[in-house]
């Protein structure tokens, strides 16, 4: 069988086949063969070039999460990985302008008001989660173009909160 | 002994509670609020009552509908656990009135030792240093202009009525003083509904040092030894051990006895805790008193032997302690790493969201107190403290190679933690040798980012999702699916719920 996983954003192939040996696994670069024992649905047990490896492998929206060796890798299936982050580079062009949620939390406090002129890093507005404030800064100098949220409001983590404009 | 206790809490601390209650053969009754019906604490208790909206004011701080979900289960006593009103004198003259008891100190030494200003003036009369500060706050802010002025900068500002770093701000130069003010009585007013904060002088390059004391209602008064905290960040613990290195058996003595001493002078019973900050001279002063249960209570239990949430039922209970200063030893090293929600890669930024996975380490020296599970939606409203991991040792060195150990076995997927982080502090040549203070953490660890993985990670990730992606094809002809993601490491506490051997109903 072969498979295709995106990792940081680059395609990677993978051929593997059922061997009396075990699974014998094409990275590109060499064969290997490996011995896999699942422990349960999500925790596989490898014996891979005589050494012994836990993998924790879940299955997640668009590929897999596994947690190796203290690492976290993200594995996704290439389609939908591709277009999302073709979306996710354009995004970054206007990024800088558009306010958003680091994380998601309720908006406490909007320190701005439309027509204002902010300075790079001045605070536009305070979300607050896990009962800690976090100050939402301006990435770049501009004006206030549109508030789009209210106090008090409940929002998602990406969310845009301001819109900033060029001066 | 009680029948029945009502924890007012949520998350570790009530599993934890109840974990206690059960082994004293008291039954437990859960609050939860409309975002908690899915909590952990809900399903280990034997009763469960609604008591309200998501945000803690509407709910884990609401005290009528506390006190009465007691009365409507017949529970006996309060657990307060931390946090939410664990030190809020008004919550403990409610359940006195009620004819409930509140498993803590009475509202009168509550009463005192919460207002932070008035302990300090007491804990000043007997005898014990205190930093210099503010001896009141001030309804005003100009005139906390000036008493920043008469401290000298840096200042700290402190809420009145609690700790865990909430409203807690530095302030270097009077520039930045108003803002962190109005920033500090806002976050203490939603954490502990008083926005009330004082000034003090900041001592720079202190370890955080405290004493775990125990008092009963006749006037017997132990102290259990010393904490070290000083590894926080943004003024919120994050590795707590004991004992300190920084403490031979002289000081220790010392800080034990003015530790006793506080606890004496405010008239405290049951648990807390005497913090005090230590300089580079080895001068201690008196920072406060915790009128509760702390985070970090584990470390002293595993080198004391000593279960502090049975002492606090018993001693609630009018029993006494059943020993003395002198039966209490310290036996061998441990380590508390709190498990936080927040991501490290992104400025420790709140990561709520549903676990999709989890694994928690197990093995000789390794205690594991959660409050989440596989499959639960951590939820926006509350602080983001996940678990605590504590591991014990013969020796430092060792409580630490088992605490990295552990960390590294720690699997949560789904939302982001704290684990990669601790897992380079506790690895940190300073930290080994001892060379903490509460700068440790800025100063090693300002500018860190997650490690840069490794080619072997890689590789191995991609043989495993390899192998998933044919299991799951394999699986896919199969009439049914044994488990799904989140049912995945269920222990048995968690899925048998509170039934019991030879329950009578």
């Amino acid at each position: 069988m072969n498979f295709e996983f995106m990792v940081d954003q680059k395609r990677i192939p993978v051929a593997i086949e059922k061997t009396s040996q075990g699974w014998e696994i094409d990275l590109g670069e060499a064969k290997v063969v490996v011995d896999a024992h699942w422990i349960s649905e999500n925790c596989v047990s490898l014996i891979l070039e005589g050494k012994s490896y836990t993998l924790h492998v879940v299955p997640v929206d668009n590929g897999y999460l596994c947690y190796v060796q203290g690492e976290l890798w993200s594995l996704g299936r290439p389609t939908q990985d591709l277009e999302y982050s073709q979306a996710d580079q354009a995004g970054a062009v206007g990024d800088k302008l558009k306010v958003k949620a680091p994380m998601p939390g309720k908006v406490i406090k909007i320190n701005v008001q439309e027509g204002e002129a902010v300075r790079e890093n001045q605070t536009l507005a305070v979300v607050e989660a896990m009962k800690m404030e976090n100050e939402i800064k301006a990435a770049q100098a501009g004006r206030v173009k549109k508030i789009l949220v209210s106090v008090g409001e409940l929002v998602d983590a990406d969310r845009p909160l301001i819109e900033l404009e060029e001066e | 002994m009680f029948s029945k206790i009502l924890v007012a809490n949520r998350g570790e601390i009530a599993v934890r509670i109840m974990r206690a209650c059960r082994e004293l053969g008291v039954a437990t009754v859960a609050v939860y609020s409309e975002a908690d019906r899915g909590a952990l604490h809900v399903q280990v208790a034997d009763e469960a009552v609604f008591i309200g909206p998501a945000p803690a004011l509407e709910s884990y701080l609401n005290m009528e509908r506390l006190v009465e979900a007691a009365h409507h289960t017949g529970a006996e006593a309060i657990h307060p656990g931390y946090g939410f009103l664990a030190e809020n004198p008004e919550f403990v003259r409610l359940c006195e009135e009620a004819g409930l008891v509140f498993i803590g100190p009475d509202s009168k030494a509550m009463a005192l030792v919460g207002d932070k200003i008035r302990a300090r003036q007491v804990v000043e009369e007997v005898g014990v240093p205190i930093i210099p500060g503010m001896k009141k706050s001030f309804p005003n802010l100009e005139d906390y202009r000036q008493a920043a002025q008469e401290i000298g900068y840096p200042v700290m500002i402190k809420a009145s009525a609690g700790g865990g770093g909430k409203g807690m701000r530095i302030v270097y130069q009077e520039e930045d003083l108003l803002p962190a003010l109005e920033a500090g009585q806002r976050e203490a007013k939603a954490a502990f509904g008083d926005e009330a904060v004082y000034l003090e002088k900041y001592l720079e390059e202190p370890r955080h040092v405290e004493f775990q004391v125990l008092a009963d209602h006749e006037g017997n008064i132990v102290h259990l030894f010393e904490r070290e905290c000083s590894i926080q960040r943004r003024h919120q613990k994050i590795v707590e051990e004991t004992p300190s290195l920084a403490l031979d058996d002289d000081l220790r003595f010392r800080m034990g006895e003015a530790a006793k001493k506080v606890m004496q002078a405010v008239g405290y019973t049951n648990a807390g805790t005497v913090e005090f900050l230590l300089d580079k001279d080895k001068n201690f002063y008196f920072l406060e008193v915790n009128a509760r249960l702390q985070v970090e209570h584990p470390v002293t239990e595993l080198t004391t032997g000593i279960d502090l949430v049975h002492q606090q039922i018993r001693i609630a209970a009018g029993q006494r302690l059943s020993f003395s200063q002198e039966e209490i030893n310290q036996r061998g090293h441990a380590l508390e790493c709190r498990i936080y929600a927040e991501d490290p890669a992104k400025n420790f930024l709140p990561s709520s969201g549903r676990i999709i996975y989890l694994r928690e380490p197990v093995g000789p020296g390794i205690r594991h107190d959660g409050g989440v599970y596989a499959g639960f939606e951590v939820p926006i409203y509350y602080d983001p403290i996940l678990a605590k991991l504590i591991t014990w040792g013969e020796t430092r060195d060792q409580a630490c190679a088992r605490m990295k150990k552990a960390l590294e076995d720690y699997v949560i997927l789904g939302i982001k933690t704290t684990i990669p982080f601790l897992r380079e502090v506790v690895q940190h040549p300073a930290f080994l040798e001892g060379k903490i203070s509460t700068h440790f953490i800025p100063r090693y660890f300002s500018e860190w980012r997650p490690r840069p993985p490794s080619p072997e990670g890689q590789r191995l990730a991609l043989i495993g999702a390899a192998l998933r992606e044919m299991k799951q094809g394999r699986e896919r002809k199969r009439p049914t699916q044994l488990m799904s993601a989140g049912q995945d490491f269920l222990s048995p506490w968690q899925t048998l719920g509170p039934w019991r051997l030879g329950r009578r109903s």
